[in-house]
């Protein structure tokens, strides 16, 4: 269902991706890994279409279509989800209201009628419950004073309401304690299904015991330098990005 | 010092000559002529403010005028409109309202009934020799240039509201200010609030025009908010292209006085109000704010001065401008912190968002401190819209469009959220997003 093919990204005018390939079949969960630099971040941004990541060579066809055309809305429209590193925090614009303008604004893209107040409160209750994400939190200004726990409870909410059939999660584990990280990873675990496949972006091995991969790929320095099984996180986790590094020379 | 000689403007010279015919309709002409004519002696001396005066630098208003022709001063009439939303945007809040046209207190368009007992409400010229009336203008503070000697020299009609010691006002006061006649006009409104010791009042403003010909006006509005009362003070300036507006607010608290105020500028025209904020009575805060959403060639000037004359005070001064086309937004805001006014907290910020090249935001915030133990800050930024946050709200799905009238939207409701009293909160955010096409906010639906 997608299928990066030779993709090469530039920022800034220098290269940061140097020919990407990875195939995700539906209902797989493949992890990245790799150390600082080596360009995680840069793929995730690339997926979801921000500007100033540009494309200078190869594809990312997701279900035929290649969604480097697409601008980023459209992209989510489609059904790609990028859960952030870092979530941006939005003053003034309470958490509720975006939740209902992005989820109207895909369902109306994807063809399905807009939910009104009460239809989609409930819908929001439910989901939010399950995350333990208080009305309050609801109330608040969008990801304004968020603890990184709540930050990333909010995004994982965010992927349950716009249910993508793709979603890429960056760094999911960057700022939260082993507690937080069980509930973000039970809410990403809900999520998984046969229809959705992720792209698990990750520094640390750990963050992959409670979402478990399917396959795992090295990212080293723009490209993916090794593939495998779920238990090539472990390795790198023993031995350290260096030596998988030198494997590859 | 020699004045260098001016050439007065056909305005000026019509303001001086036509005043003593012109007041003789005026309301009070029996008891306010004197003063009128002392006033406009002052400003056939000074002429209108220009930009070569600190005060008036981003606001030429000589300039302004100088190619309006003589202005009539029109009565009242019975056809005032003003078809802008804006003027609407308190429509669903219960409260009193009371209608001036053209600077006159129109009781036949007003409703007042069942204004609780303590609470005088009157015409400004019928009040004008009350005790209480001249007190509260006499210990105002603000400020003595030309516009405030115009002001007084053909000072109209405006309202009169006094809230007795200990009065809780059930309802907000809406005072709504019209504009009629498509000739050209001009108007000075004067108005008086006392709030007294421990009463409790919220006063809404809504003032805007359909104006096709030239309207200049100026309005002078007193405030005293007394030993633990409270004043919350709305205000929505939704002026047509064609009006030229000078706003004076003098506010005088007292001990444990507690003062909010939101100024919300999104008409098309030119105006200016001038806030000045005088803390006598310790234990007070003060909250002072004013947004600006402008497009086209409207311009909005908030020029403010805060006196805090005694210790113990808080105050917040936020001021916040969205500017597209060629808009242009002012701030100049001054803090005086005098010498024995000791543990003193003022936090001035000013900030503003450019959507276009040709938008302009002056910004210009002072702190004068001669006491050792305050905490002062000010702050300005300019700048544009956060490409973080737009590619974030698109990532899920939002249209840049729509992004980027949220973002603006949450820019200034983040102001408006801080305002005592939801209801009022919720007709704002409403109201400018209706103005941004951004979805409406739904934080009151949440308690639901």
């Amino acid at each position: 269902m997608l299928e990066i093919k030779d993709l090469h990204v530039e920022v800034g005018g220098k290269e940061i991706l140097k020919g990407i390939n990875l195939t995700l079949q539906p209902g797989e969960v493949h992890a990245v890994m790799g150390p600082n630099g080596s360009g995680k971040s840069t793929l995730s941004y690339t997926l979801a279409g921000r500007s100033g990541y540009d494309v200078t060579g190869g594809s990312i066809l997701f279900n035929g279509k290649d969604l480097t055309d697409l601008e980023p809305n459209e992209r989510a429209a489609a059904g790609v989800f990028l859960a952030f590193q870092y979530p941006t925090e939005v003053p003034g614009v309470t958490t509720m209201t975006f939740l209902k303008t992005a989820l109207n604004a895909v369902r109306v893209a994807r063809g399905e009628d807009e939910l009104d107040a009460v239809r989609f409160l409930k819908l929001v209750r439910e989901k939010a419950k399950a995350l333990n994400i208080s009305d309050d939190m609801l109330k608040r200004p969008l990801n304004v004073g968020f603890s990184g726990g709540e930050k990333k409870r909010a995004e994982t909410l965010q992927m349950a309401l716009l249910e993508p059939t793709f979603a890429v999660l960056d760094e999911t584990d960057s700022g939260l304690d082993v507690d937080a990280m069980r509930v973000v990873a039970e809410g990403v675990n809900a999520l998984r299904s046969p229809e959705r496949s992720m792209l698990v972006i990750t520094h640390y091995q750990r963050l992959l015991d409670h979402i478990v991969p399917d396959h795992v790929h090295i990212l080293s320095d723009g490209k993916i330098v090794k593939s495998g099984p779920k238990e090539l996180a472990r390795e790198v986790e023993e031995s350290g990005y260096a030596d998988i590094k030198s494997d590859a020379a | 010092m020699a004045r260098p000689a001016i050439q007065p403007l056909e305005i000026e010279t019509g303001f001086v000559d036509d005043h003593a015919a012109a007041t003789a309709s005026l309301p009070g002409a029996a008891t306010q002529g004197v003063e009128r004519e002392n006033a406009i002696k002052v400003f056939a001396v000074d002429g209108l403010p220009h930009r070569r005066l600190e005060d008036y630098r981003y606001f030429d208003l000589r300039q302004m005028l100088a190619k309006v022709g003589p202005l009539a001063v029109t009565p009242g009439a019975d056809n005032a409109t003003a078809s802008d939303d804006a003027n609407d945007v308190f429509a669903n809040i219960d409260r009193y309202v009371a209608v001036v046209i053209n600077g006159r207190l129109d009781t036949s368009k007003s409703d007042l009934t069942g204004l609780p007992e303590g609470v005088a409400f009157t015409s400004y010229a019928d009040a004008v020799d009350a005790d209480w009336v001249k007190a509260a203008f006499n210990s105002a503070e603000g400020p003595q240039d030309s516009v405030a000697a115009l002001n007084r020299a053909y000072a109209s009609d405006g309202v009169a509201v006094r809230v007795s010691a200990g009065v809780k006002v059930d309802k907000p006061i809406e005072v709504r200010w019209l504009s009629a006649g498509d000739t050209g006009t001009h108007y000075h409104a004067r108005s008086v609030v006392v709030v007294e010791e421990g009463a409790d009042l919220t006063l809404l403003e809504t003032r805007g025009d359909d104006a096709s010909a030239p309207v200049f006006a100026t309005n002078t509005l007193r405030l005293v908010v007394g030993d633990k009362a409270t004043l919350r003070h709305a205000a929505v300036y939704a002026d047509s292209e064609a009006s030229v507006r000078v706003a004076q607010k003098s506010v005088t608290l007292g001990e444990a006085a507690d003062y909010q105020t939101l100024g919300l500028a999104v008409g098309a025209g030119r105006a200016r109000t001038g806030e000045h904020v005088h803390f006598a009575g310790e234990d007070a805060k003060g909250a002072i704010n004013g947004l600006s959403l402008l497009r086209g060639k409207a311009v909005m000037d908030n020029t403010l001065f805060v006196d805090h004359a005694v210790p113990n005070c808080d105050s917040e001064e936020t001021f916040r401008s969205v500017l597209d086309d060629a808009s242009r937004g002012v701030f100049q805001g001054s803090i005086l912190v005098r010498k024995d006014a000791q543990k003193i907290d003022s936090q001035m910020q000013a900030r503003a968002l450019l959507l276009s090249r040709k938008a302009e935001m002056d910004a210009k915030p002072m702190l004068e401190i001669y006491a050792d133990d305050v905490i002062c800050a000010h702050g300005s930024a300019i700048g544009e819209p956060d490409q973080n946050a737009i590619f974030y709200l698109m990532s899920r799905g939002i249209d840049e469009k729509t992004a980027r009238a949220l973002l603006v939207a949450g820019f200034l409701d983040d102001v408006v959220d801080g305002f005592d009293d939801g209801d009022i909160a919720a007709a704002l955010k409403t109201l400018l997003a209706a103005r941004l096409g951004a979805p409406d906010d739904m934080g009151q639906e949440v308690a639901l």
